[in-house]
């Protein structure tokens, strides 16, 4: 396993709007507004601590690392452990940058145990602080 | 070591016991939640309670679970809904259209012809899949049957449960599920019915009895750490009762969940459901 199945959100004054990756902007936002991401990942988060029915150790299999980055700056990055639930979800503030661009990329990667490597990029429209969200 | 675990067994029985017996003679206002179709006979047997009585397991939720399955961007389940999403743009569009779906599961179990029975939504993909996709059937509970059957009822969110009642072929299979939901199974020989009519909204240890309508499958439980089926749900519950649990796609389970359906005619559809 490679990759991952993740969902990223975000919640603007007009609330929660799920970004799909794709080559166009998924969704508006305004320069120099700050508003919640949210991103969540498929994944078992096994601990490496439980046996199986049959007795075996399960392996350990977490996923390790989780950061964005907004047009290649840091925004947010996270160390995940053992005790973090399957299926982990993080939730955090997101400040757009108030420098006027027209596009942004929010990249998201996670890196994790058996070889887990998954980035995915969605693309923003920013708008002038006159603009909507 | 087994004694005190029999001991610790017959508590909890009797606990439940004696909740179900005190609720109504104690509360007054909220005995309402205890549905009384056992006790008082229903003027059609297969949609026990009058419509007010009944509640979803969502009415029994804490706030915070609630909150979670509110919220789309945090309801866990929607990992499942985007990948079935995935799986029916894949291979389902060359018949099927995302706005057909709409309704689809709240009319299910329904009457397969060929088969000549009744089949559940996802015994429906799964034929979908080996007679039309031309592919290998999905194991009970795989990724791929849990996805789809999660998209595809997603897509009946807030419908009210519609199934078949006028077919008169899935008459049988109605009988039969409402005569297993009131048998006693197992070796702590309980039924259906006395949990999820005559204790409803009492406790079970530390969890609230909910009515037992399936109005939220395929759902994202918390204590499974992932998305699960309603057959999943009733094996759960007969392994409860340390009863031998009916066969994946069995029809016995198939009948029961055609009676479950019918009980809850009407309830709104919450597919992706969250449950502690």
């Amino acid at each position: 396993m490679a990759t991952l199945r993740t969902l990223i959100g975000l919640v603007g004054p007009a609330g929660p709007v799920a970004l799909d990756p794709s080559n166009k902007p998924a969704a508006q936002v305004r320069a120099g507004s700050v508003l919640q991401l949210r991103v969540s990942a498929q994944h078992p988060m096994e601990t490496g601590y439980r046996r199986s029915g049959a007795g075996d150790l399960l392996p350990r299999n977490l996923l390790r690392h989780m950061e964005c980055r907004f047009n290649g700056e840091l925004v947010f990055a996270a160390d995940l452990h053992a005790a973090v639930s399957a299926n982990p979800y993080l939730a955090f503030d997101f400040k757009v940058p108030a420098v006027a661009q027209a596009e942004g990329a929010l990249t998201i990667s996670w890196a994790g145990d058996q070889g887990v490597q998954h980035t995915e990029t969605v693309l923003l429209a920013v708008t002038s602080v006159a603009g909507p969200a | 070591m087994m004694t005190v675990r029999l001991a610790a067994v017959v508590w909890v029985l009797l606990g439940c016991a004696l909740q179900a017996s005190a609720q109504p003679a104690s509360q007054a206002g909220p005995s309402s939640e205890v549905n009384t179709s056992k006790i008082t006979p229903s003027p059609s047997p297969s949609t026990p309670g009058a419509p007010g009585d009944r509640k979803p397991g969502y009415a029994y939720m804490a706030p915070s679970t609630q909150a979670l399955q509110d919220d789309d961007s945090q309801n866990p389940a929607f990992l499942w809904v985007q990948e079935g999403r995935r799986r029916f743009d894949a291979a389902c569009v060359a018949c099927h259209s995302v706005a057909s779906l709409r309704g689809v599961a709240a009319r299910y179990p329904a009457w397969d012809a060929a088969l000549a029975q009744p089949v559940t939504l996802n015994a429906r993909i799964n034929l979908c899949q080996t007679r039309h996709v031309k592919a290998p059937a999905w194991a009970p509970e795989s990724d791929g049957l849990l996805s789809l059957e999660t998209f595809v009822a997603h897509q009946s969110r807030g419908l009210p449960v519609q199934p078949p009642a006028q077919d008169p072929r899935m008459a049988s299979a109605l009988q039969q599920g409402q005569q297993l939901y009131a048998q006693r199974l197992g070796q702590l020989n309980l039924s259906c019915a006395q949990c999820h009519d005559a204790a409803a909204g009492g406790r079970l240890g530390g969890s609230t009895v909910p009515q037992a309508h399936p109005t939220g499958y395929p759902q994202y439980r918390l204590q499974w750490q992932g998305v699960g089926s309603l057959q999943r749900r009733l094996r759960h519950c007969m392994s409860g009762v340390r009863a031998e649990p009916y066969a994946w796609g069995s029809a016995e389970l198939t009948a029961l969940e055609t009676y479950l359906m019918q009980r809850a005619a009407g309830m709104p559809l919450e597919t992706p459901a969250v449950r502690p």
